[in-house]
């Protein structure tokens, strides 16, 4: 019987060597693990016992510890809990550790070649499944699971059933990955992929750039996936060896691998997609949510935080303005990201357009500003539950998640609206 | 604690599809002490009274997808610190499914549990006997067996308890006597 992406990865990584179908329960050795929020891994040892933090790490150049998730240190506990990772990082020979640059891990992981096609992958946050969009196994745990990995090296994982995903078409010039993730929310529900692996294959997967496909696979876990891979090729390799990876060995699905559900979506059909308040399924396409007031506006993110998502926005801003009353933020995705933007001058050009622009990593989609129960706002990062802006007192404010051309022409009206004339299609 | 070998009862506390682990731990009151204020604004976003009347023991039933969202362990933990003893769902996101094991809260995935229950009920989860009552009503839906690498995770207290272990086996301890309590 043949085997699917994440069969294949996970017979590769079984400890006990036996090949896997879906549904088996396994202990699968991992080729890569990422820490973030590593005081709360540390006090986890602590409380075992360890006052100085984990006693060993399963391999010194497979863990990669990130400082991104609160950068500045203003509180006494963030400064601490960075102070700490670097002593550890020093005492347990970490290789992979960066603290002295503000980012999302997520990005750093691309940035820096941690993570390679093939691989088996985890990391403290959800997102992790977004390095599918390069061909490797990824995916979120939290972070006991994430301390006990961090000294053994291995977890345990159930071989999930496979939903192959066909997306038809040229996606070209649009729609953007972000509304066609939307849009399969929208039509199959948030949890359409629970526990199971995605596939996202057919010609507008291939026509698709890295950015469009990362956007996908970040937001696989929003419709409940494990994994949410795209296949290997020239754009992955041209991607994957630009960053001076090592090598790797892709994985490819075989020919009769069974899949559990088959889904086919034509993408030059969907156009532009919003998702309402509370929910990533509550997907409409644009027009149903045009005139909406907005007070804010949000660009970044590891869903959207990358150069191509930002030329969007300085594209469509060159020569305008953010309407009057507006609060349009944008957050390169890492330094790496916000180099090129300022290199290419999409910096500038939102500058003058009125754009706040904010320094990289996951603040974007916790601050910059909570948005208040009375407020709306339209946003080009990761989720819209309630009170995702300002936590259980703002659990009325409301947050419409959509692509950065959508976010830019929202923030350009004032209101929501169809991006199409502003981005000349 | 080994809370799988015991019955539970309770009032439940019913919620609705996806319940992300925004609402479970999302921040917003700001209280003294970090679990303080975890346990305050623990579903405060859709049920402002749960956290002032929710009581030591109780079980929370909910529907599809329950903790969706964020990798955050809090939101396991927040519902300890609300006392909730048991969790009962339609179908649940995968994260917080690991991160119930980890932390040692049973969780129990029973089709059907929002029909069964009404808020407010008095149930009894008797996961020795594989059956969920309400006794309110009397009515009754079984409960699955759990993975015996699962059990086990419970039986040892959570994931800590089994890195510990591992350690130990491997010689590594704490480097001075651990006080017992």
């Amino acid at each position: 019987m043949g085997q699917t992406m994440a069969e294949k990865v996970l017979s590769r990584q079984n400890i006990t060597g036996e090949p896997v179908h879906a549904g088996d329960v396994i202990d699968a050795k991992l080729d890569g693990l990422m820490v973030i929020t590593y005081g709360k891994v540390r006090a986890l040892y602590r409380k075992l016992g360890f006052p100085d933090g984990p006693p060993k790490v399963f391999d010194t150049d497979r863990v990669f510890l990130l400082n991104d998730h609160v950068q500045p240190g203003i509180k006494l506990e963030v400064a601490q809990q960075a102070y700490d990772s670097k002593l550890d990082a020093n005492r347990l020979d970490i290789t992979n550790f960066r603290d002295s640059e503000m980012g999302i891990c997520h990005q750093m992981m691309l940035d820096y070649g941690y993570v390679r096609p093939g691989e088996l992958v985890v990391g403290n946050d959800s997102h992790t499944i977004s390095y599918g969009a390069i061909n490797a196994a990824s995916t979120g745990m939290g972070n006991t699971e994430i301390a006990y990995a961090l000294a053994f090296g291995e977890l345990f994982f159930s071989v999930p059933e496979t939903i192959k995903v066909v997306l038809r078409g040229s996606a070209r010039p649009y729609p953007f990955g972000k509304d066609v993730i939307l849009y399969l929310a929208g039509q199959y529900g948030d949890s359409f992929a629970q526990d199971k692996s995605l596939e996202f294959v057919g010609s507008a997967a291939d026509a698709m750039d890295i950015t469009s496909r990362l956007t996908i696979a970040d937001h696989a876990v929003e419709v409940g996936a494990k994994f949410g891979f795209f296949r290997a090729d020239d754009k992955t390799r041209e991607f994957v060896d630009a960053r001076g990876i090592r090598p790797y060995q892709t994985v490819e699905a075989d020919p009769d691998a069974e899949y559990g559900q088959t889904v086919e979506v034509d993408v030059d059909d969907i156009g532009f997609q919003v998702a309402k308040p509370f929910r990533f399924d509550n997907v409409v396409p644009v027009g149903e949510t045009s005139g909406v007031r907005i007070d804010q506006a949000r660009i970044g993110s590891c869903a959207n935080g990358r150069f191509e998502d930002i030329e969007i926005a300085a594209r469509m801003l060159r020569g305008r303005k953010v309407a009057k009353g507006v609060k349009f933020y944008i957050a390169p995705a890492s330094q790496t990201v916000y180099l090129e933007c300022v290199r290419a001058g999409l910096i500038e050009t939102l500058l003058e357009a009125g754009v706040q622009v904010q320094q990289p990593g996951c603040g974007i989609c916790q601050t910059p500003q909570i948005v208040l129960n009375e407020e709306v706002c339209i946003t080009a990062t990761t989720r819209n539950y309630r009170g995702r802006f300002g936590g259980a007192t703002s659990s009325e404010a409301q947050v419409y998640l959509a692509s950065p051309a959508t976010v830019t022409a929202a923030a350009i009206a004032g209101e929501i609206t169809d991006p199409s004339e502003l981005l000349n299609v | 604690m080994s809370n799988l070998t015991t019955a539970h009862r309770g009032r439940a506390w019913k919620f609705g599809d996806s319940v992300d682990t925004n609402q479970l731990a999302g921040g917003g009151l700001v209280a003294e002490t970090m679990n303080e204020t975890l346990r305050i604004n623990c579903l405060r976003g859709l049920r402002p009274d749960f956290t002032e009347h929710v009581a030591e023991g109780d079980i929370l039933v909910a529907g599809k997808n329950f903790g969706c969202g964020s990798s955050r362990q809090t939101a396991v933990e927040a519902l300890q610190l609300c006392g909730v003893s048991v969790t009962l769902v339609e179908s649940v996101a995968r994260i917080h499914r690991r991160n119930s094991i980890a932390l040692a809260l049973p969780l129990f995935v029973v089709p059907g549990i929002t029909e069964l229950v009404n808020d407010g009920d008095e149930i009894v989860v008797d996961y020795p006997n594989r059956v969920v009552r309400d006794l309110t009503t009397g009515a009754g839906l079984p409960l699955a067996t759990l993975p015996p690498s699962v059990e086990q995770i419970y039986e040892a207290g959570g994931l800590l308890q089994v890195i510990g272990a591992r350690l130990a086996q491997e010689g590594i301890t704490p480097p001075r006597p651990q006080r017992a309590g």
